[in-house]
């Protein structure tokens, strides 16, 4: 087990990949403060495009780089350090959106029995992105709820591009397709989500 | 209508455009401490996870002594022991003073 110590035996300023690697699996404290410095921020506004509530972003934030530090052992080089870590932030958006699903339905029957914890429950889910200005945030609940509605592949593809502006080719790593499939995953991606977007404002207006 | 569809085509190119103006959020200076406390804190669940390791097999070997006192029980061993107890109820000498007082 990786034991975080507080001392600091040495500064890392200008670290090569293998390098942060080594500095990680030998249990240098100033090599996970190098890791956060690095990939907290990304790591964060990921989760933030999965989950809009700064709660419980950084509560995933937390998770992540507790799993990252647990099985820094375990991580191989055929994958970049950046991919792999946004490889498990993915995955542990995904498992907390699910366990809300669940959550969901079951404060549903809940409600229907009389068991009023509902509104507690749905008090998690508020959207909260620091991010968002005020004036911006009715257009941008709107767009995130929209992207929640598109099929997870899709979703995991646009979020990656248009909110964390990674490339095709570190998206196609990350999911482990080929480019041409994550291409087409974007493309219908954009054309369901400007479905979902027309027929929103169509019953809006009409 | 054409009115209406080039507002909402409109409002939805505002939509999808709203995503440029999302601002990266800045993490937590202080997340390494409270990783670091959070590690410690788990280290008395962890533990708590390998004990639960011997409950299968304990279990398992309290299922199997109880299959093997039933098989014991219908082997007759339970049929002798019941008549035994018969025996002494019905038959026992403070049955018998009990029948003689309640005679008298």
């Amino acid at each position: 087990m990786i034991v975080l110590t507080s001392a600091a035996p040495l500064k890392i300023t200008h670290l090569d990949e293998k390098q942060l690697i080594e500095a990680l699996q030998a249990g240098q404290d100033a090599a996970y403060q190098h890791l956060l410095d690095t990939f907290q921020e990304k790591v964060l506004n990921t989760c933030l495009g999965f989950v809009p509530n700064r709660h419980d972003a950084e509560d995933l934030v937390q998770e992540v780089f507790v799993k990252i530090f647990r099985s820094i052992d375990d991580f191989r080089s055929d994958a970049t350090l950046s991919t792999w870590i946004y490889q498990i932030t993915v995955r542990e958006c995904l498992q907390l959106i699910r366990y809300r699903k669940r959550q969901k339905r079951v404060a549903f029957f809940q409600s229907l029995i009389g068991m009023e914890e509902q509104a507690d429950r749905m008090a998690n889910d508020r959207f909260d992105h620091p991010g968002v200005a005020l004036e911006n945030k009715e257009r941008t609940e709107l767009l995130l709820n929209k992207i929640a509605e598109l099929p997870e592949n899709q979703r995991i593809a646009f979020t990656l591009h248009r909110l964390e502006g990674l490339s095709y080719k570190e998206i196609s790593q990350i999911m482990e397709m080929s480019l041409s499939a994550v291409e087409a995953l974007l493309f219908r991606a954009k054309k369901n989500l400007r479905k979902k977007l027309e027929h929103y404002y169509q019953k809006k207006m009409i | 209508m054409k009115k209406i569809d080039s507002r909402i085509s409109r409002e939805v190119d505002l939509t999808l455009q709203s995503a440029d103006d999302i601002r990266r959020v800045e993490g937590n200076p202080f997340l390494l401490t409270r990783i670091r406390a959070r590690m410690a804190q788990e280290k008395v669940p962890l533990r708590r996870r390998a004990s639960q390791r011997w409950l299968w097999p304990v279990a398992a070997s309290l299922v199997l002594l109880n299959f093997i006192s039933l098989l014991q029980f219908t082997r007759g061993s339970a049929h002798k022991s019941s008549a035994t107890l018969y025996d002494y109820y019905y038959q026992s000498p403070e049955k018998s003073d009990l029948y003689d007082l309640l005679s008298q």
